[in-house]
């Protein structure tokens, strides 16, 4: 990255270039975004490549929360879709649907050894991750709404099915923490599904429109 | 600050902490133009936890933060190829109209406005123009850099940036 342009003949284009050049080459972010930042390495348990790595126990209560909170959470998001097949629309609330994995995860996890006010910090991490999704959620979704209106019905329908589908299991996920916030498990599970809303909607924002 | 760059390779987060607040403010000004300012805050963060990913390879072979700045375009480039390509096959309209006149206006005046009004145009440009504009004439890289990191041909990169050029200077004399 070098500075290799050269003077342009046009005088048009000189200015342009000076006033680029002025531009400043440093802006601060409105806010700061370090803690979210942090707080998706931490979840995502991103480690630098080649870095030392600490060997992780894989404990058989491990694969049970995981397989519990899955289960959960696939039982709850194929239920939504069914109920939205049938056109229901009073589903029952999110809070209340993850009481499986709350008492699945409660029944492995052992907090009588964990230590005090890690739980704290750890259900800080969940709602800082959240909160960093659901901003990002929340621009995507602005736009997916200024665009509604000039997408098929069709395309429209089976979008918000799937977003649906995508919250439940969101909610159920972010229930389960509750219940078991260390839980690094349940957290790469909220990450994912969070992940794949994101995907979903820069998805749905690339389709093409219907010409008016 | 020098021990910083080890100490994050190793997997100390305060250090990297230090490092980003040292390099946030050059990174965030290129995300803000790269995306005219939709997603910004996603990409400022997508970049950064690149940058965590990817530090244990930066070997010193360049400054920080340019290596920095390089990984936050591929990053904007990745997420963005089929978006940009796609712009390079169908070119739409280049009426100046499009930008908003009122946009650049005063441009290159001494007034303080100007600069605000000539970022504001230039997040006005299809994103491939403005992706070229702001990599090459602001930011100092090459056609082929630019064209490599986004995967098009060099003259695709030069069309881009003349049209740039052209909207900016259309839009002004108007």
């Amino acid at each position: 990255m070098t500075d290799h342009r050269t003077p342009p003949d046009d005088p048009r284009l000189g200015a342009l270039q000076r006033a680029a050049d002025d531009l400043p080459r440093e802006v601060a972010p409105a806010a700061d975004a370090w803690p979210a930042i942090r707080a998706r390495i931490e979840a995502a348990r991103v480690v630098p490549m080649g870095a030392p790595t600490v060997p992780v126990r894989h404990h058989s209560s491990n694969r049970w929360r995981v397989a519990a909170a899955a289960a959960v959470l696939v039982v709850g998001s194929s239920a939504v879709t069914v109920l939205v097949m049938r056109g229901e629309a009073d589903a029952p609330s999110v809070a209340a649907a993850p009481a499986g994995a709350a008492s699945a995860a409660a029944s492995f996890s052992s907090p009588g050894a964990t230590p005090p006010g890690h739980f704290g910090a750890a259900r800080q991490v969940v709602v800082d991750v959240s909160d960093s999704y659901e901003a990002a959620s929340a621009d995507l979704e602005r736009v997916l709404r200024a665009r509604r209106s000039r997408l098929s019905p069709s395309t429209v329908r089976a979008v918000e099915e799937s977003l649906r589908t995508i919250d439940r299991a969101i909610g159920e996920a972010r229930a389960a923490l509750e219940q078991d916030p260390a839980s690094r498990d349940l957290m790469d599970l909220l990450d994912s599904v969070y992940r794949q809303k994101l995907d979903l909607l820069r998805r749905a924002n690339e389709l093409p429109l219907r010409s008016s | 600050m020098d021990d910083d760059i080890p100490r994050a390779q190793r997997g100390d987060l305060d250090a990297f902490e230090r490092l980003y607040r040292a390099h946030v403010g050059r990174v965030n000004a290129l995300c803000i133009r790269l995306t005219a300012g939709h997603g910004a805050e996603e990409l400022l963060q997508d970049v950064f936890v690149r940058i965590w990913e990817k530090l244990p390879s930066f070997r010193g072979e360049s400054a920080l933060g340019s290596w920095m700045h390089r990984v936050a375009v591929n990053v904007y480039l990745v997420s963005r190829r089929s978006e940009l390509r796609r712009e390079a096959r169908v070119v739409t309209s280049d009426e100046p109209e499009s930008l908003g006149v009122d946009a650049v206006r005063g441009y290159v005046t001494d007034d303080p406005d100007a600069r605000i009004d000539l970022e504001r145009a230039i997040a006005r440009l299809p994103a491939g123009a403005r992706a070229a504009f702001v990599l090459h004439d602001i930011e100092g890289y090459l056609h082929e850099e630019i064209a490599e990191m986004q995967g098009v041909a060099t003259g695709t990169v030069r069309a881009q940036l003349h049209r740039a050029r052209k909207l900016l200077i259309e839009v002004l004399e108007s």
